[in-house]
């Protein structure tokens, strides 16, 4: 049962805590300074405790959704640190910052999306490819890192299911982002 | 495999399939099974080399052509039709990759698939064909390009919306490929003689 899965104390602070830093899953990157205070949460530990055993089980399901997307998004991190530290020369010249508040945007935007799996590569050609498989579709986001009058990478968003294209985006980041959220995402995941 | 002067180029490919090596066994992700893109860098999807497969068959694929032989730019140029072509030695000019393996796309899912692209901030449409591309060394060769509204090859054409497009002809590819072998037969000569 739920119940049995639940940390044994939560407190409204840390309850609280915990909703406002996991907001990096519902960021659509309006600007870089709103993913940058929110990043904080993929590098903590967050210590979630429980003291009440009276929460609701509306709130204790809205926590262990929240959770789930907490923890892909770390795991995701981790995983892009790993493949940065291999890497990292494919995207010399190109200022790690601003790598990672894409990266970090782009994340935010798959658990979203609930993937079964992700693959992040990044490739010679300074770009960095995002592959996730969902339930009903695959996800493909590719970030271009060479274009300097893009405001931070030239981004392109291809989304296929029963092997045809139902969403297709392309331009700079945070149009791109922004569209897939606002046509994607908050859609109900329907082109 | 070689090309005869006798031979013509095919033009109706559409009930066949394509089969491309792969530097390893391991060309799909381990958690999305998807193609990786080391295997088929983007810049590789302007001009896709594939096979034909049929005549054409899977232990051909570890035929590869040593760089440094007096011929190797002959040897992978494309034939001109009612040429006949220089046989290539095997250890001089060639040699068996055993560890390439491989995947099949079938030609009907790709022929004619489109896929939009912006330039200039003005929609446009870029339409997948399969065209047979004999090479010197290879009849079988066939090439995946892309092609815009006017039926320009668009590897010829400059601008950056090129990055998106080929990001995006890279996914389809990698939606259609398939590993297990598929039933397949022999070309039917009256198609290239």
């Amino acid at each position: 049962m739920i119940a049995a899965d639940i940390p044994q104390t939560f407190d409204n602070l840390e309850r609280d805590y915990f909703r406002n830093t996991i907001s990096i899953a519902k960021v659509s990157c309006a600007s870089k300074e709103e993913v940058w205070k929110d990043n904080s949460i993929l590098n903590s530990k967050y210590p979630v405790q429980i003291k009440n055993n009276d929460i609701f089980e509306e709130e204790i399901i809205h926590y262990l959704n929240e959770s789930k997307i907490h923890n892909k998004a770390i795991s995701l991190r981790k995983k892009f640190d790993s493949l940065y530290s291999l890497k990292s020369n494919f995207l010399k010249g190109i200022d790690y910052e601003t790598i990672e508040f894409c990266v970090l945007a782009v994340i935010s935007n798959i658990v979203e999306c609930d993937p079964h799996g992700v693959s992040i590569e990044i490739t010679e050609d300074k770009s960095i490819l995002f592959t996730a498989k969902c339930t009903d579709f695959n996800l493909y986001i590719d970030l271009f890192f060479e274009n300097e009058i893009d405001d931070y990478a030239e981004t392109v968003i291809n989304i296929y299911k029963d092997k045809k294209n139902i969403y297709s985006f392309g331009g700079n980041f945070s149009d791109t982002i922004k569209d897939f959220k606002q046509n994607f995402i908050q859609k109900g995941q329907q082109a | 495999m070689l090309p005869k002067r006798s031979f013509k180029k095919i033009t109706s490919l559409s009930n066949y399939y394509l089969v491309r090596h792969t530097k390893t066994s391991d060309y799909l992700d381990t958690e999305t099974g998807h193609l990786k893109s080391e295997e088929v860098p983007s810049g590789h999807m302007q001009d896709l080399s594939t096979n034909l497969l049929g005549t054409f068959k899977i232990k051909d694929l570890q035929i590869e052509f040593k760089k440094e032989c007096e011929d190797f730019s002959y040897f992978i140029d494309y034939w001109v039709e009612n040429t006949d072509v220089k046989m290539p030695v095997f250890e001089k000019d060639f040699s068996y990759k055993t560890d390439r393996s491989y995947f099949f796309l079938k030609i009907s899912d790709l022929d004619g698939h489109v896929v939009p692209y912006k330039k200039s901030n003005d929609n446009f449409q870029a339409f997948c064909k399969v065209l047979h591309t004999p090479t010197n060394s290879n009849f079988w060769h066939c090439s995946v390009r892309w092609f815009d509204e006017n039926g320009i090859d668009i590897s010829k054409q400059s601008g950056q919306f090129k990055n998106r497009l080929f990001s995006q002809t890279r996914s389809t590819i990698s939606e259609f490929i398939k590993q297990d072998i598929p039933e397949h037969k022999e070309i039917s000569k009256e198609l290239y003689m």
